[in-house]
């Protein structure tokens, strides 16, 4: 008991020093300066802008809404205003007593810098995260798309540690995790897919996108639900003031954007569409009555009330892929929609509240539809979210802390016949369906913790996220030995919950500042995932399935070490970062051999289980400024798993597995009107299953397999280019324009998007390998205009 | 469940085929293939795989049928993929007996004539519901002694088929396809699916000629839609007047006598089928899970499988076009 005492007043000791001390310690003649930094053309909010005191040499940045808020003593001051993009401001502040004052900063286009990723390092948290970056549509929009197509998530690809699935994939692996492991955020909702046609495109219009915050790992508390990563985009918010009209027009996508006020200074709106005309081109390539593309929309609604204390915003998401062909009377549609509203409460400057609700949705459906019969099959996923989170700021401190509750909807496979014609002897208005039961969860997170300085060059973190997830009734679960066969079927009646997991997530981190801006981190997070995603391939398709963790199917969980060294030359001109990681994962889920995830009453069963560990060593290298910026990156890493049943319970590669992988992004930009932009990645070969031998059946040459992922394909590299023609800067009208054109796949390089064996049909005791390539050179021409 | 229901579930089944592979391949084919054929084509390339090798396994492919015939098993040994020498892989001068319940003993006689090939006398046939155990004492790995190898398999039931109509017209479904200039015999079943789980597969004969029994193109249709339920005239194949390429099924004639052989397979040799189609199908590997090697029944580290199933017949003569109602033969 006396320990138990002793422990506790240490405990308590502790909590004063380094919690409640540093809030007692602000000094009575120091005022405090807050506002917020925006873009004086579009007033969006402008991150990360430095607010820097030379008199002082003291500073201090905006947040992600653009607000700032600094503590100084009284007196005059010169302030310098900069962030990266935007004329530097000079201004003047006599402070006296407590101030408000909003900066507007113009566009630097003659020295429009940041690269493909901006490190947002000076605010607190980028400091204290180790993989932490933040895009913005601008910088998304210089990389060398596909097509021309700007995008995030190729631009996600770009970054260290992160692995493109397949050629021309919107799915990714975070530091050797699976692609179901990453949360794709639109505005506080999930998007199920993020891909639009298989992923050649992703769902993300980069002229709706405001901007985008990627953690590869060090996940901060506030999020849950995946294990490797968050990509959190947030959809533009409308100009308060004037109109604007964007559009543009590719090689196969047009898009227009509109946003602008309703209520100057009070309520803007956006609405954005996008569109493909594929289907256009097809019969000229001797395709007829195919029906191929995608449409969707951004909306947003945002109202400040006059307090300046209160802001409401309403969201909503739409996409839609649409394949069919005619004469076969086959179709396959799918796409994501939410619809999400966010209100934001500012107690003060220094302690937030956002509430949001929302509904994300994601169905994917194939038919087919004759003249006697048709078929339907659909799968969908629909969650309903509840979200509060609070961020309280006191001097060296940032707390937050919050609660979410979601209810999952799964309904993993549906098919519905119907004949519509009696034919023969068969009547008319015959219907039959095979489902899948549909599965419901509520998952809920609590959790709370801070960001903390401690003296001028400590910066520490700690905080714990409690999640639990909660299968609820009707369901029917399957029991499984320890040789997976079924040994129970038992049916849970009415809405009861018949089965709760829970977890403890606790983050932490450390960062210390050396002198020569120099900085070193270590964090340790833990992560858990409970909803998870049934696929048969690599790349992500519409039929892939998403089905919930119950009693036989435990969640994933992650845990992750992460060291980094950072360090800035030459007045963060450049940027090196060293980063290297340890991850174990539990609970790893593949598929055995011979798996049928599609229509399969017994999905649970097909599922084996096992364990998971990736390392890796990521070298970073950026150059902020210059006619000659970019960035250059190489890792090494590796993904294992060792998953009863599968190999034989023996370790083997997972499947984004790929060790070596290079990223030199390079960006001319010798004049204000033109720019060049290359791109050229390379990755080792993706890790594959081979043949080593042979049987014959009736002539017919059946492969007998190795070890699962014992080979790889050929390695993986291309180049792409791109040359963009602007409108002046300042051309004195109300538009601007530019004109872009590239070249995907510069070199024309043949990269494998599969290997197969073939027995020779003219010589059939001869067998050889094909491979399947995507692409040749793609060259692209965009035009962009705006109002 | 009357007899309009076996139809959706016959679709069902249709779409449900071998793991959901027919809506798979429809997508990929149909879908994938307009999309690169749109962007300049996925493009294809032979090229050059080192691969690894392994030690020999025996192969085997051994079968015993409820006809009255000299049954058959032959054994071969794996080699490299590569190698295109498959005919020196027979394993020659193997014991190979199949023993029934009562422990007397079917002799499987190697051919002389046939290297790798094993026979039964003429006049052997296998019975329903019994159990039968292979035996082989063969020397795969080349180490010059023989290794032994067993699997065990009980004859399946088989109900018989009232019979068999033929009826000329568009193809109903699954064959169905919306144009009516396409006409041609459809030959519908008459036959009582017994409640018991089964797994069914079909070919036919014209005349004496054979069609669709090699383990690739054998028709298999699991009964999980249709069990206990009576056929009552569905189709099972469809001629088509003008056969195309692509079907290989050719047209009929008057005066075609069309049988239509239905077997009924163990689970392990159903399970052996689809797995071979499976391995060599075209289908993307991209769509299909990782490769696994094909599962038998044999042990020891086998591979290949000892199928026993069972077989029924029944024919028609196919009519004149004026006379459409043909006459049954069972």
């Amino acid at each position: 008991m006396a320990a138990i005492f002793r422990l506790g007043c240490r405990a308590w000791v502790l909590f004063w020093i380094f919690v409640v001390m540093p809030f007692s310690l602000s000094a009575q003649t120091f005022c405090t300066l807050s506002g917020r930094v925006q873009d004086k053309r579009t007033r969006e909010p402008v991150v990360d802008a430095a607010i820097w005191v030379p008199a002082l040499q003291k500073g201090t940045t905006s947040d992600w809404d653009g607000y700032y808020e600094i503590k100084l003593p009284m007196g005059t001051y010169d302030l310098r205003i900069n962030s990266l993009g935007y004329a530097s401001m000079d201004v003047t502040v006599r402070l006296d007593k407590e101030q408000s004052r909003n900066f507007f900063l113009e566009t630097d286009a003659v020295l429009l810098e940041g690269v493909e990723v901006k490190g947002s390092r000076s605010s607190r948290e980028a400091q204290n995260t180790i993989g932490m970056v933040s895009l913005t549509s601008e910088m998304i929009q210089k990389i060398p798309a596909l097509l021309g197509e700007p995008d995030i998530i190729k631009a996600v690809q770009l970054l260290p540690g992160v692995l493109m699935s397949t050629e021309t994939s919107s799915g990714f692996s975070v530091r050797g995790g699976g692609l179901d492991q990453n949360a794709i955020i639109l505005d506080y909702a999930t998007l199920y897919n993020p891909t639009h046609t298989c992923g050649f495109f992703s769902v993300f219009n980069n002229d709706a996108v405001g901007g985008a915050q990627i953690y590869k790992g060090d996940i901060p508390i506030s999020y849950g639900g995946r294990l490797a990563s968050v990509v959190d985009v947030t959809m533009k918010e409308g100009d308060f003031q004037n109109y604007h009209l964007d559009a543009s027009l590719g090689l196969l996508v047009a898009k227009a954007t509109v946003n602008g006020p309703i209520w100057k200074g009070r309520t803007s709106f956006l609405a954005a569409a996008r569109v493909t005309y594929f289907d256009m081109f097809l019969p000229l390539a001797g395709i007829k009555g195919t029906r191929l593309g995608f449409y969707d929309f951004n909306a947003k609604l945002v109202h400040k009330f006059s307090n300046d204390k209160d802001k409401i915003s309403l969201s909503g998401y739409m996409g839609r892929d649409r394949f069919g062909l005619e004469s076969m009377d086959v179709g396959l549609d799918y796409g994501n929609q939410m619809l999400s509203l966010t209100w934001t409460h500012l107690f003060s400057n220094r302690f937030v509240m956002n509430a949001n609700v929302h509904v994300s949705d994601y169905l994917s459906y194939a038919q087919q539809n004759t003249d006697a019969y048709d078929f339907i099959w659909k799968t969908r996923i629909t969650d309903y979210v509840g979200k509060m989170d609070w961020t309280f700021s006191p001097e060296n401190h940032e707390l937050r802390f919050g609660f979410d509750l979601r209810y999952h909807v799964y309904q993993p496979g549906d098919l519905t016949v119907n004949m519509y014609e009696a034919i023969g002897f068969v009547d008319s208005n015959y219907n039959y369906r095979f489902n899948q039961d549909y599965y419901h969860a509520l998952e809920s997170g609590v959790y709370i913790g801070n960001n903390q300085s401690i003296g001028k060059r400590l910066l520490v973190k700690y905080g714990l996220r409690l999640s639990t997830f909660s299968n609820q009734g009707p369901d029917s679960v399957s029991f499984f030995d320890a040789d997976y066969n079924r040994t129970d079927r038992r049916y849970y009646a009415g809405r009861q919950f018949y089965h709760t997991y829970w977890g403890l997530e606790p983050r932490v981190g450390v960062s210390y500042q050396f002198d020569y801006d120099i900085s070193l981190k270590f964090n340790y997070t833990r992560t858990i995932q409970y909803s998870q995603l049934a696929t048969n391939s690599n790349s992500g398709n519409p039929l892939d399935i998403w089905f919930p963790a119950n009693s036989f199917v435990k969640p994933q969980t992650s845990d992750m070490l992460a060291l980094a060294y950072v360090q800035n030359f030459s007045d963060k001109e450049w940027e090196l970062s060293l980063e290297a990681y340890y991850k174990f994962m539990h609970n790893v889920i593949d598929f055995k051999d011979h798996s049928n995830v599609l229509l399969n009453t017994d999905l649970y069963g097909e599922l084996r289980l096992g364990r998971g560990w990736a390392y890796g060593l990521e070298v970073y290298l950026k150059r902020n400024k210059g006619i000659v910026n970019g960035s250059l990156s190489y890792t090494y890493s590796r993904s294992m798993r060792v998953i009863d049943q599968v190999n034989d319970g023996e370790a083997y590669p997972s499947p984004q597995d790929r060790p070596h992988a290079v990223n030199v992004l390079l960006n001319i930009e010798p004049h204000p009107r033109h720019s060049v932009s290359l791109n050229w990645m390379f990755y080792s070969g993706q890790p594959t299953t081979y043949p080593i031998g042979k049987a014959v059946i009736d002539g017919h040459f059946i492969p007998i397999y190795g070890q699962r992922n014992a080979d790889r394909m050929e390695n993986y590299h291309r180049l792409d280019v791109s040359y963009t023609f602007r409108s002046k800067p300042n051309n004195g009208k109300p538009y601007r324009w530019s004109l872009s054109a590239g070249l995907y796949n510069a070199y024309a390089r043949k990269n494998p998007w599969s290997v197969s064996f073939y027995q020779d049909a003219d010589n059939p005791t001869h067998s050889y390998a094909v491979k399947i390539y995507l692409f040749s050179v793609v060259p692209f021409v965009t035009f962009n205009f705006s109002f | 469940m009357g007899r309009i229901s076996v139809m959706g579930r016959w679709i069902a089944a249709r779409i449900n085929g071998f793991g959901g592979r027919g809506l798979r391949i429809t997508f990929v084919r149909y879908v994938w293939g307009g999309l690169f054929l749109l962007l300049g084509g996925a493009c294809t390339e032979i090229i050059d795989v080192d691969l690894g090798s392994m030690d020999s396994i025996l192969i085997v492919d051994a079968k015993l049928t409820t006809d009255t015939t000299s049954h058959q098993v032959k054994l071969n040994r794996s080699c490299d993929y590569y190698d295109p020498d498959v005919d020196r892989t027979a394993v020659v001068g193997a014991e190979v007996y199949v023993l029934r319940e009562d422990g007397s003993r079917i002799d499987y006689l190697e051919d002389l004539s046939s290297p790798g090939l094993y026979r039964t006398a003429p006049d052997v046939y296998g019975e329903i519901g019994k159990t039968y155990t292979l035996h082989i004492e063969a020397d795969a790995d080349g180490d010059g002694s023989r290794e032994c190898y067993e699997a065990e398999s009980k004859m399946p039931i088989i109900p018989p088929i009232d019979s068999i109509r033929p009826m000329h017209g568009m193809g109903m479904p699954p064959f169905y396809v919306s144009n009516p200039s396409r006409l041609g015999w459809n030959i519908m079943i008459y036959a009582q699916d017994p409640p018991t789980k089964e797994n069914y597969g079909f070919s036919f004969a014209i005349g004496d000629r054979v069609y669709f029994d090699s383990i690739t193109d054998i028709f298999c249709f699991p009964d999980m839609f249709t069990s206990g339920i009576y056929l009552a005239g569905l189709t099972i194949y469809f001629f088509a007047d003008e056969p195309s390429d692509s079907t290989r099924v050719p047209a009929l004639k008057a005066g075609d006598s069309v049988t239509m052989i239905l077997y009924s397979f163990t689970d392990a040799y159903n399970q052996y089928i689809s797995d071979v189609n499976e391995a060599v199908s075209t289908d993307l590997p991209v769509f299909s899970a990782a490769p696994s090697n094909v599962r038998g029944n044999i042990s020891n580290g086998a591979f290949g499988c000892f199928a026993v199933y069972s077989i029924s017949r029944a024919s028609c003569i196919i009519p004149s076009r004026s006379d459409d109602q043909a006459d049954d033969v069972h």
